[in-house]
């Protein structure tokens, strides 16, 4: 069993527990007038009892494998420093996506996400960036009629 | 509304300027996506959906729907060209399908492939138009109890069917149906989870949830290995064409794929997927050359390909005649059914006959368009796995955040997006399979209202509701299902043990 199932495992041991905690301070109403707490308690006693199960299974009864590591885990610290890269920009542009505006935050997101994915020519960075930023908000609002925030610019 | 009369309203529909452009850009999507490994069906879907909010609903089911079984032609490609599979649906076909490029005959797979898509999709429609309007007929007699038993039993078969961990699927069911309960309770309005914040009473929403699980989770998967994909052999148009003996070995595989992925497609779970090993262990069953197999048997590509687009076509029948959908892909139709305001059931066909129509007729027109576009326009559809990885990965990610935005203009859906995003990752790293989630998500509030209303209409009596005669029968035929495997090695057993002796 892989770390990444240990960890899994004990996010839904956690979840569950928290589940069905929050679910018994539902009102379960009767049986002829079921309230709504009812699924909730039910699903929480279900994800319990499955995710009890689960830990066991990873932590108790199989071993860490070396090999499942390899397999399934992140190869070097490359790709994990690209990995928690995107994860950090795509996280700015949550954060910053209404108060920037689309253009800005889409362009600074691209700056930052594209040398991530080996592109090393920052003409090459900005260029394309500012392109993406450019057409897309163009294909959204003008073509698709989306609407998107506008910020501190005024498009 | 008869057949023929509801199919010749549905091409009225159908022909129109409009709805042509979004069945070929759906199509056109589908393919493209099918291609590039990574993104799936699923997430360009989830990713579309906010798009179609301006769109009629007949036109936005219809491009959705193309993206759909357009995947299923496009998938193919990589997997006979480069063995690398552009979908799961497509993982069989790199099993004969690349052998066949390696002896040269790479062009002739391709060409069995597209038309074994072609013939499947369109016995698959003509049996859709015919059957989902009778079982829509019969299910306008469904209470709520019926309701109550096909819903459980599907998401019971959900997990079980097509996962080798039936733990995981379980906890993977039981936890979409938790995120479900977020918000205002259907029955009696009751905020549930939503620790005061307005924005949670909506619930979490179903599209934020489906581009992350689909969309962001892939790009961050793509993201840890970013390798660079083989050089692709060229395909020359003369190549294209089988030999009669290719044709005449692959006629037969394609029907019967193409019923086996029909009737796959009826069964909750990964139809899609499923369909093509069941095609492909009954040719090399049947096949008088087995040991053909794997070492480029166009029955393997020819009966596979056919099944995962019959399985496309099998699908929509609970979809648009119940309004219940057993896959992920399936659900997102659903969810753009009722984003247009459409209520999905038995009543569909009736109250919009539009809807169903259009999409039926689309469908046929659909598969011409994907017959032309994935035979002499492979190549550039094969060229479009070069686009580099850093233009690629952005935009999916841009589309993603652009997509939950615009669903209610709330940045909480943007959050839930990247949360599911992250979730997905570690899931899929740890070997879980989103569709248990995504369709107790969608069920789950659906199952819960049918419940509330079958213990109102029996007074709180819940065996009532076990012994009506239809809810029986589908409880005993779950049962049958779920014991059948085990049943079958006992027996085999027990066989083998008599035969030893």
């Amino acid at each position: 069993m892989s770390r990444t199932q240990r960890i899994v495992s004990i996010f839904f041991l956690i979840f569950s527990a928290a589940y069905l905690v929050g679910s018994l301070s539902l009102p379960l109403g009767t049986a002829r007038k079921p309230g709504p707490g009812i699924l909730p308690v039910a699903i929480g006693v279900f994800l319990s009892f499955t995710s009890l199960l689960y830990f066991v299974k990873v932590f108790l009864l199989e071993k860490i494998s070396s090999k499942d590591d390899k397999e399934k885990e992140i190869h070097s610290s490359r790709n994990f420093l690209r990995l928690m890269g995107l994860l950090f920009f795509l996280c700015f542009y949550g954060l910053f996506f209404k108060i920037l505006g689309y253009m800005l935050s889409t362009t600074i997101f691209m700056m930052g996400v594209m040398p991530l994915l080996e592109v090393r020519k920052w003409t090459q960075i900005l260029l394309v960036s500012i392109l993406t930023a450019g057409f897309s908000y163009y294909f959204f609002t003008a073509v698709l009629q989306v609407n998107l925030p506008q910020g501190i610019i005024p498009f | 509304m008869g057949a023929m009369q509801g199919l010749l309203y549905g091409f009225s529909m159908a022909l129109t300027p409009g709805n042509l452009f979004a069945c070929f850009l759906g199509v056109l999507i589908g393919t493209i996506v099918g291609v590039l490994p990574g993104i799936g069906p699923v997430g360009a879907m989830a990713i579309l959906l906010p798009v179609t909010f301006k769109q009629n609903p007949v036109t936005a089911m219809i491009m959705l729907a193309g993206i759909y079984y357009g995947s299923q032609y496009g998938g193919s490609t990589t997997s006979i060209l480069i063995h690398v599979p552009g979908e799961p649906t497509s993982v069989v076909t790199i099993i004969d399908g690349y052998q066949m490029t390696r002896k040269g005959r790479g062009g002739a797979a391709l060409a069995v492939a597209a038309a074994g898509s072609f013939i499947a999709g369109t016995m698959g429609v003509i049996a859709l138009m015919f059957f989902a309007p009778f079982l829509a007929d019969q299910a306008i007699k469904f209470g709520p109890p019926e309701y109550f038993a096909i819903i459980l039993v599907s998401l019971i078969l959900v997990s079980r069917v097509g996962e080798e961990s039936m733990i995981r699927s379980l906890l993977m069911l039981g936890f979409g149906i938790a995120i479900g309960t977020v918000g205002m309770d259907m029955s009696t309005g009751f905020p549930r989870f939503t620790f005061g914040r307005i924005e949670l009473m909506q619930g979490i929403d179903m599209i934020a949830v489906a581009m992350g699980l689909f969309g962001v989770s892939d790009v961050l998967l793509m993201a840890e290995n970013i390798s660079t994909i083989p050089p692709v052999p060229k395909v020359k148009f003369r190549e294209l064409f089988p030999t009669k003996r290719e044709w005449r070995r692959a006629n037969l595989p394609m029907f019967r794929g193409s019923a086996i992925g029909f009737l796959a497609g009826l069964i909750p779970g990964p139809a899609t997927t499923i369909s093509t090993f069941y095609s492909y262990t009954l040719e090399k069953r049947i096949s008088k050359q087995p040991d053909e197999f794997g070492k480029g048997a166009i029955e393997g590509v020819a009966g596979p390909e056919a099944a995962n687009n019959g399985a496309c076509a099998g699908a929509m029948v609970p979809l648009l005649a119940l309004g219940l959908p057993f896959g992920p892909a399936v659900a997102l139709l659903l969810g753009g059914l009722m984003i247009h305001g459409v209520q999905p059931g038995p009543l569909l066909i009736a109250e919009h006959p539009d809807i169903f129509w259009g999409v039926v007729s689309s469908m046929y027109v659909g598969n011409v368009m994907l017959l032309v576009l994935n035979l002499p326009l492979v190549g550039v559809f094969v060229k479009i796995l070069q686009i580099k990885n850093y233009l690629l990965m952005p935009l999916i990610l841009l589309i993603c955040v652009i997509g939950a935005f615009s669903v209610n203009n709330s940045l909480l859906d943007v959050w839930v997006l990247i949360g599911m995003g992250i979730f997905g990752y570690f899931l899929t790293k740890a070997g879980f399979n989103m569709t248990p989630l995504i369709l107790g998500l969608i069920l789950g509030p659906l199952m819960e209202e049918k419940l509330s209303m079958s213990l109102r209409m029996t007074r709180g009596n819940i065996f009532e509701i076990l012994t009506r005669p239809l809810t029986a029968a589908i409880f005993v035929v779950c049962i049958i299902v779920l014991i059948a495997p085990y049943l079958t090695r006992v027996i085999k057993r027990s066989f083998s043990a008599k035969a030893t002796f």
